[in-house]
């Protein structure tokens, strides 16, 4: 019965009028639209339900930290200008990750990420999210470059600076390897850059930190932005209900 | 009327290929380098990232890039096994297989540069890129700033 419109089908022709052929036509119209959009709804809802399933028994997409333990502390000077510890972040969910001002690829993408991440929570109204980075490489990144790095990407992202035993420690506590690379001595010698350029291999990704103090979730660097955003935005709800 | 759109954009296409400006899409020859993007971070740092394709019938290599007069330039990989990103340097630079595309990409190959001088004021940054077998082409990569991109 999907005949175009202009020749009136036989049910049609029997509607006495013009307004009664157009409200028949209409009905029919309007049944067709209602019914896809009413299919379209339940596939929608039914994938999105099927996705929730997948996430694993916690519903959350990061990989949990199992057994959960509390996150270890950190007590660092932070970019703000004042002294930093993890202690004083109870109540806030912390994202938190590791790398260097002198890194060309990884963390560019990395406080990339974390900037969207906060611009999507401040959207979604779940802005009581604390974004750090800690500098593996205090010896390049003074707390003046540390800054200017992550400012430049958002204002909000505070960097935090350890040096020597303080911060073996903290990567040591996060399980976080960091290994420097120098250039091959006779590459640059005599060059500008003689001598102050090495890389540093890195743990990357994401901690996530809920807000009781507890570390829950890792992201890996290129993790989707939307999975972090849903797994925080829960972890920011978390104890809203008591 | 359609004739006269036809035109338009033709000729809107060539003016917008810039005028004396160094193109950042090279062709002569068989290698053809595409989609050049300096991603500049702050400090000085920055990765480009690329595409060659080799057209012609022998395996070629990108030996090396030169970014002089803007900073210093290697080509590395970022290897990420479990949760540690290693940096792997690459001086004897990438195979291009004759027939294939070579990717330089985020989290990937990429041309790392470093002690760029003014970057803020760069919309591209000129580089030189050397090949085993092939000329060297000069390209131009678009600046973008990582600090920046929404």
């Amino acid at each position: 019965m999907n005949c175009p419109s202009g020749v009136p089908t036989i049910t049609e022709r029997r509607a006495s009028t013009p307004g009664a052929l157009w409200r028949r036509r209409t009905t029919r119209a309007v049944m067709r639209a209602a019914l896809i959009c009413s299919s379209a709804l339940c596939a929608g809802a039914l994938s999105l339900s099927l996705l929730t399933l997948g996430c694993g028994n916690t519903g959350l997409h990061g990989i949990p930290m199992r057994p959960k333990q509390q996150a270890p502390e950190i007590s660092a000077e932070d970019t703000s200008g004042g002294s930093f510890n993890l202690r004083g972040q109870r109540g806030r969910v912390v994202v938190l990750s590791f790398g260097y001002t002198s890194c060309p690829d990884v963390c560019p993408m990395t406080l990339s990420r974390m900037k969207e991440l906060g611009r999507r929570l401040s959207e979604a109204r779940a802005a009581d999210v604390s974004m750090l980075f800690l500098t593996v490489d205090p010896e390049r990144d003074t707390m003046a470059r540390l800054r200017e790095y992550v400012q430049a990407f958002d204002p909000k992202i505070l960097g935090l600076r350890l040096t020597g035993a303080p911060l073996s420690s903290a990567l040591l506590a996060y399980g976080v390897t960091s290994e420097r690379h120098d250039l091959p001595a006779d590459r640059y010698a005599g060059r500008p850059l003689e001598g102050a350029y090495y890389s540093i291999d890195h743990t990357s990704g994401f901690y996530v930190i809920d807000k009781a103090g507890d570390l829950r979730l890792r992201f890996p660097a290129d993790a989707p932005v939307d999975e972090m955003v849903s797994d925080l935005v829960a972890l920011a709800a978390e104890g809203d209900r008591r | 009327m359609k004739r006269f759109l036809v035109s338009a954009s033709f000729l809107a296409a060539l003016l917008s290929q810039g005028g004396c400006a160094r193109p950042d899409r090279v062709s002569a020859g068989e290698l053809r380098v595409d989609a050049a993007v300096a991603r500049l971070a702050p400090g000085g740092m920055g990765a480009v990232y690329l595409e060659i394709t080799n057209a012609s019938d022998t395996d070629d290599r990108l030996t090396a890039v030169d970014a002089a007069g803007v900073g210093e330039a290697e080509l590395h990989e970022v290897v990420t096994s479990g949760d540690v990103a290693r940096m792997v340097a690459h001086p004897e630079g990438f195979v291009i297989r004759k027939g294939e595309t070579l990717a330089l990409q985020p989290g990937g190959k990429h041309v790392m540069l470093f002690g760029v001088e003014r970057a803020d004021d760069r919309r591209t940054i000129p580089l030189t890129l050397r090949f085993e077998h092939a000329r060297s082409r000069d390209v131009d990569a678009r600046a973008s700033f990582a600090a920046s991109t929404p």
